[in-house]
């Protein structure tokens, strides 16, 4: 699957993915790094949260670490961590986002939109 | 509810609504989410609890949705057969989930209807929860004493006075003389001041005997509380010991540990103290007041029997309270208290029949909530009808929704979904308008509970307290599954059992358009609002006859004040009298103020007792014994505060201590005493003390409460009570009148006390407007609700009608256009329709007054001047309802008159 095939990434998938790209992460961590990220904009209730890792895991996106940290002792918690589809797709959103600022910002700036 | 642990069974449920291979993948990482997240700092405490749930409710609808998307398979319903095959509990789950995405989806699209449906429920379930949290903080949380339930309060009643304070030999009769009590504690309240000149401050003050803590089961905040020693040598140590409020000791000095062992000057002296009262300790009296007792100084009662009991059992001027022995019951107890006081009458002759002395005991949650509990049961069941009339509304828009889906059920059954299968689908359809109408409920009664706060009713206790926590968010969830079963279980049960064949056909048939249920529904809702209206035209009206009673003077542009002086720096009467006439002479030299005067008791601001008399001429063998309620004024209060001088003079300065004494008595003096008779000239006298000579007679005023009676009432001149009595009078309140905007006054007037003395405190300031309006706080504030509530109702169930009549006219239309065809003419068409609307309203309003005539004896305590069956309330109601649904049913009507017959028929 191209990474094409998945974008735009929704609002929560995208948060998702930037909180894994710096490392495995449990679902409660992804929760509270999303929220850091985005300034508290993003919230994310248990379901939504687990919905959307449901849907990067299922669109390959994601998937379960086969190890984990060595300091947590709470052996049921699960870590996600990003795949390289993931990666390059998480990549080619930004790409794309960039893309869109940069035509916005020159359309603000007054420049004659083409 | 302040952890996860309370509340995740609850999360648990919402779980199982989710579909199944999404739960069982994340289950147990859901929960763990749901705990942290439960811990967050943002969702703490009451309004933390609403958010929180809030969050999780809108959460969990998202995921219901987008979990089934995700599913990959399953989009929109299935055909029946397709789920649920395996038959077990899961499986079910499963299915019950599938109709939750269902329902979401259905209701979105009609969004007109979800609308109606939702706002209704909200306004009942909202109305409910705001009404429940006030029941549940005011009269369902304990009282924050050790196990409340021994603790009684003891009052005394005599003719004239209900229900009034104890005396001191009374205490030790019931001390000594009972076996009902492991211990008694008794208290008195005075006005002090903190005297520090940097920041004086009046305050309420209790001398309370050292056991009162131990008898209440309270635990200090800081500190200790008194001993026996303390109490027995108050007089003679250097420094008094005294105990402050946990209020006060935040207020005054911002909490600070080094409070205790720290001396302050109270009434001119300094006290050392030792201890501090746990955060929102009350006295039993002091629930509902506005004051507080701020400061607690020890009281020495001995514990022992008097050895002479007095005729009328002394001065009466304290409150008792109790904790009872383990075997003891309120009642044991009170016919305890009762057998001592006969045997005080019988070795004595104590309390003479004629003066009608009985001792009364509560228990000490009776006693505090007793006099609002009916006003609150009035209000939930206010609210619950609310409620009711709210469910039948969304039972008829399903009931019609119902006949317009009928294809749909038909389609489904003939693809073999059984009729259980129908019926739980549309009850969760009810169940997703009862969640969404909660989630919307919740929120309006946040606001619901900040308006009754603001309408607070004044002796109403712990108002503040009030807040919608986990317990009346359970209650919410709990209304909500109910309120979707009443509301739903009708349509869905009706919808299933129309039969396959007569609606795949489809075609709108010529008939009655359903008038059974749709019609009981109606008339059950007219007859809810109807009694509901009943009540607030019953509080109306209390309300007219309250606000509509003289008290007897003239509250507009006057405002008072209370200025108490202590007795180290005005040791004597003289020294009192210099200060509150030189301070007079000066807020009279204030622009804008016409006249001021001082006296002992405001009336309807604070309660008053009486005096025993001797009175010319009145025979005490004959009649029983003579008392008036006692005053002391100075020169100019009648005219300043607006009671009129009925005969006579009123006092001057002249009346000073040197002069003859002189006294001012009411009219129910005079009617009492000297019937037919001229008072001016003859004497009294105050309990053993000099005669007083009667100059003139004022105007009757209502004192204890607007509705209380009006007692022999007399006054004497500040100047003299101390050749009366021996008293100091150091507590006087202050009464202006100014010519414009008397709240100008307040201001300037502070300045002139803290100009006469800088160490002096002013408080209860305010305008005696202000003091009438709290008078009638409690029915103002009854009033609004019922208003409120049963504007909602008569809403509702117009809407009802109006929505039944309009559907019926539309199920009729092809009937309607072929006897237009026929020739009939608009009148005929609109009576038709008129008549079966009016045979609804006329059958539900008399309902509505039936169920008013069986519930107006519960509203009887409630109600002043007014009967709760007064004719004139039921007419007008009656009138007002039967016009307003009328109105509804004849809008529609002329719709039907205007059918234009060709499209009629034409019509599928």
């Amino acid at each position: 699957m191209a990474a094409r095939n998945v974008l735009p990434l929704s609002r929560s998938l995208l948060h998702l993915l930037l909180a894994l790209q710096e490392g495995q992460r449990h679902g409660y961590a992804v929760k509270k790094r999303v929220e850091e990220l985005s300034n508290g904009v993003v919230k994310m209730g248990p379901g939504t949260l687990y919905t959307t890792i449901q849907r990067a895991e299922e669109q390959g996106l994601i998937r379960e670490s086969a190890e984990r940290p060595e300091d947590d002792d709470q052996s049921q918690r699960r870590y996600y961590e990003l795949t390289d589809f993931g990666r390059d797709a998480l990549a080619s959103e930004v790409d794309r986002l960039g893309h869109f600022v940069d035509v916005a910002r020159t359309a603000l700036s007054g420049a004659p939109a083409k | 509810m302040t952890t996860g642990g309370g509340s995740e069974w609850v999360y648990r449920l919402l779980l199982r609504g989710l579909p199944r291979h999404f739960r069982a993948r994340f289950g147990p990482d859901l929960l763990e989410v749901f705990r942290e997240q439960r811990r967050e700092p943002e969702y703490r405490g009451g309004v933390g609890s609403v958010r929180f749930w809030r969050d999780i409710g809108v959460d969990w609808l998202k995921t219901m949705v987008a979990a089934r998307r995700s599913a990959g398979g399953v989009r929109g319903w299935s055909s029946p057969r397709e789920v649920g095959v395996d038959g077990t509990w899961e499986g079910t789950m499963d299915e019950i989930g599938r109709d939750f995405a269902f329902a979401v989806r259905g209701l979105w699209r009609a969004p007109g209807f979800a609308a109606v449906a939702v706002v209704t429920l909200a306004l009942g379930i909202g109305s409910n929860a705001a009404i429940f949290g006030v029941v549940k903080s005011v009269l369902m949380e304990p009282l924050p004493y050790g196990e409340p339930d021994e603790v009684v309060t003891i009052w005394s009643s005599w003719t004239g006075f209900p229900k009034t304070w104890v005396s001191e030999n009374e205490y030790r009769l019931y001390l000594t003389g009972t076996r009902s009590f492991e211990d008694l504690a008794i208290w008195n309240e005075n006005d002090v001041t903190f005297t520090d000149p940097e920041r004086p401050e009046r305050v309420l003050g209790a001398g309370v005997t050292p056991n009162l803590v131990e008898v209440l089961g309270v635990d200090m905040a800081a500190g200790r509380f008194f001993t026996e020693e303390e109490a027995m040598r108050a007089d003679s140590l250097p420094t008094e010991a005294i105990v402050v409020s946990y209020e006060a000791w935040q207020r005054r000095w911002a909490g600070a540990p080094s409070l205790v062992g720290r001396s302050v000057e109270m009434n001119g002296r300094l006290r050392q103290v030792i201890g501090v009262l746990p955060e929102g300790f009350r006295l039993p009296t002091q629930f509902g007041s506005f004051q507080v007792a701020d400061v607690f100084y020890p009281r020495y009662v001995p514990r022992s029997m008097v050895e002479s009991f007095p005729e009328g059992g002394g001065s009466h001027g304290s409150f008792v309270v109790g904790r009872l022995v383990a075997n003891a019951t309120p009642e044991s107890a009170r016919s305890d208290i009762e057998a001592a006081i006969d045997r005080v009458r019988s070795d004595f002759g104590a309390y003479p029949p004629e003066r009608a002395f009985a001792p009364l005991l509560f228990t000490v949650q009776d006693d505090v909530f007793g006099a609002i509990r009916p006003a609150l049961v009035a209000l939930l069941a206010a609210v619950g009808f609310v409620l009711l009339i709210a469910c039948a509304n969304v039972a008829n828009l399903l009931l019609a929704r119902g006949d317009e889906r009928a294809g749909e059920f038909a389609v489904r059954t003939a693809l073999g979904a059984g009729r259980k299968r129908l019926v739980r689908q549309l009850l969760v359809e009810s169940l997703v308008l009862a969640v969404v109408g909660g989630l919307g409920g919740v929120a309006l009664a946040v606001g619901g509970v900040e308006l009754f706060k603001s309408l607070n009713p004044g002796n109403l206790p712990r108002i503040d307290a009030v807040e919608l926590d986990g317990g009346v968010l359970l209650f919410v969830v709990a209304v909500t599954v109910g309120t979707a079963f009443l509301f739903g279980i009708l349509p869905a049960l009706g919808a299933a059992r129309s039969g396959l064949h007569d609606r795949m056909g489809g075609r709108g048939e010529v008939g009655s358009g359903r008038p059974g249920w749709q019609g009981a529904l109606v008339v059950t809702e007219l007859a809810l609002a109807v009694a509901l209206v009943v009540g607030a035209g019953l509080m109306a009206r209390t309300f007219d006859e309250l606000t509509s009673i003289e008290p007897g003077f003239e509250a507009g542009r006057t405002v008072t004040m209370a200025v108490s002086l202590p007795t180290t720096r005005y040791p004597d009467a003289a020294a009192s009298v210099d200060f509150y006439r030189e301070l007079l002479r000066r807020v009279e030299e204030l622009p804008g103020v016409e006249s001021a005067s001082a006296i002992r008791s405001l009336p309807l601001a604070s309660q008053i007792g009486d005096w025993g008399l001797d009175v010319e001429g009145y025979d005490e063998s004959v009649h029983p014994r003579a008392a008036g309620d006692w005053q002391i004024a100075s020169p100019g209060y009648f005219a300043t505060i607006g009671i009129p001088m009925v005969d006579g003079r009123d006092f001057t300065w002249s009346d000073d201590a040197e002069a003859r004494s002189v006294g001012i008595v009411n009219e129910a003096f005079v009617r009492r005493y000297w019937p037919d008779q001229n008072p001016i000239g003859r004497t009294f006298a105050m309990g053993g003390g000099p005669e007083t000579t009667v100059v003139g007679v004022a105007g009757d005023v209502r004192h204890n409460g607007l509705t209380a009676e009006i007692k022999p009432k007399f006054y004497i001149p500040v100047t003299q009570w101390s050749v009366v009595t021996g008293g100091n009078p150091t507590s006087m309140k202050i009464v202006a009148r100014a010519q414009g905007e008397p709240a100008a006054l307040l201001s300037p007037a502070r300045s002139v006390v803290r100009d006469l003395d800088p160490s002096l405190a002013v408080a209860e300031v305010y305008t005696i407007d202000e003091v009438l309006t709290a008078a009638v706080a409690q029915p103002r504030f009854l009033v609004t609700l019922m208003g409120v509530f049963s504007g909602i109702a008569l809403l509702l169930a117009v809407v009802g009608v109006y929505g039944v009549v309009s559907y019926g006219v539309r199920k009729r239309v092809r009937e309607i256009g072929i006897r237009i065809a026929l020739g009939a003419g608009q009148n005929e068409v609109v009576s038709l329709m008129l008549r079966r609307g009016t045979t609804m309203i006329v059958m539900g309003v008399a309902a509505g007054l039936a169920l008013s005539l069986l519930m107006g004896r519960f509203l009887g305590s409630l109600l002043y001047g007014v009967t709760p069956t007064d004719p004139m309330t039921y007419a007008l109601v009656s009138c007002t309802c039967v016009g307003v649904a009328i109105l509804a049913t004849w809008v529609p009507s002329r719709r039907a008159a205007r059918v234009d017959p060709i499209r009629a028929l034409k019509m599928d």
